[in-house]
């Protein structure tokens, strides 16, 4: 084994391991989608030939360019994933900022509050009528 | 009807209509803007979208509601969070109006009409229908670029798709929900309009550009990351 072997593989054979008990724990389904990246990873480490072999099947020609191209895609997947994250974050912010914004809804001076709770009062009753 | 009952009719009526203005770091304008529409007589509310500036403090000098939004959120959320805030005081018509003085308040009465009247459930400002005052080139082509856009992806023949003046009938201020909390929203209300089978009609109105409120528009930058946006809100809902 080499020692870039030595180093990468007990690192992911430890995520591998904590993604299986935390699947235990809650039995989401991205984590065993998160320990197949963990165990793919493992296994092309141990075995680099096999990223050619791939690469051939799929007509890319070499590992290297199997690699580069898929970690493209995973990553503008990946950039996808956390910009709707965001947005709906964001989303969820705004909508505590107005709450806050209307709890706390400040009359200017000379509003005239009582003749509009006089509207508001006579538009109740007639509403009920 | 007596005089007596017919005033109160009215004063009724003025006080069923709410005017949204949203306004961002507006300091040096709002007090202009807004000077035009409370002697109007309607209810006025001021959306201080976290404006780092003056802006609601010279609001609260005048006879207005002021909301405030601690973090800059958009025209978008702005103009939301004044609608719900009229919506629970009883609005019957809401109208959103630009807090750079862009807008002509005279406008307001013929505007409130066909909703008043309750012909139809939105009125939208077109500039090109009224004027469009010292509009540069440049604005007027990304104007007309946004109307083709909208009539792709709404189908609603408009002359003008994103004026900032617009009157809800409560029922469309309750069906329409602004989402999209900046620019996009324009499109978007746009979209719900069409969505929903909401009624609406076009009415022309007057708009100043100046370089201020020139300053503060859209680029055609915008206009790409305003589509982003679209897109975005599209796929997550």
């Amino acid at each position: 084994m080499t020692p870039f072997q030595w180093l990468a593989i007990p690192i992911l054979g430890l995520l591998a391991a904590l993604e299986v008990r935390a699947y235990f724990k809650n039995h989401q389904p991205i984590h065993i989608l998160r320990e197949f990246v963990w165990l793919l990873g493992i296994t092309l480490i141990l075995f680099p030939r096999l990223t050619t072999v791939l690469a051939l099947l799929l007509g890319i020609g070499r590992g290297t360019d199997l690699v580069f191209y898929s970690f493209m895609l995973l990553s503008t997947g990946g950039m996808f994933y956390l910009y709707g994250r965001n947005y709906l974050l964001k989303r969820d912010v705004i909508e505590l900022i107005r709450r806050d914004a209307l709890r706390n809804a400040t009359a200017g001076a000379g509003l005239d509050i009582q003749a509009d709770e006089r509207v508001r009062h006579s538009q109740g009753q007639q509403g009920e009528s | 009807m007596s005089v007596d009952s017919s005033l109160k009719d009215d004063e009724e009526r003025r006080h069923a209509i709410w005017i949204i203005v949203a306004a961002y770091n507006e300091a040096a304008r709002i007090k202009t803007t807004l000077g035009g529409l409370t002697s109007l007589g309607y209810n006025i509310v001021v959306v201080d979208d976290g404006s780092s500036d003056a802006t609601a403090e010279v609001a609260k000098t005048l006879p207005v509601w002021v909301l405030r939004h601690p973090i800059n959120c958009g025209q978008g959320a702005a103009l939301q969070t004044g609608i719900d805030f009229a919506l629970s005081r009883g609005a019957e018509a809401i109208g959103t109006f630009d807090g750079d003085g862009q807008h002509d308040p005279a406008d307001l009465p013929q505007m409130l009409k066909p909703v008043l009247d309750e012909e139809v459930d939105i009125a939208l400002g077109s500039r090109f229908l009224g004027r469009a005052e010292s509009i540069p080139l440049a604005r007027r082509a990304l104007l007309r670029a946004a109307i083709l856009f909208t009539r792709l992806t709404s189908g609603l023949k408009l002359t003008d798709t994103h004026n900032g003046f617009r009157v809800f009938s409560r029922k469309a201020a309750q069906t329409i929900r602004i989402r999209q909390p900046r620019m996009a929203h324009a499109s978007e209300i746009l979209d719900q309009i069409a969505a929903r089978g909401l009624s609406y009609v076009e009415v022309p109105v007057t708009i100043r550009y100046t370089q201020e409120t020139l300053a503060k528009g859209q680029s055609t930058w915008d206009a790409v990351r305003i589509s982003g946006q679209l897109l975005a809100g599209r796929f997550w809902k």
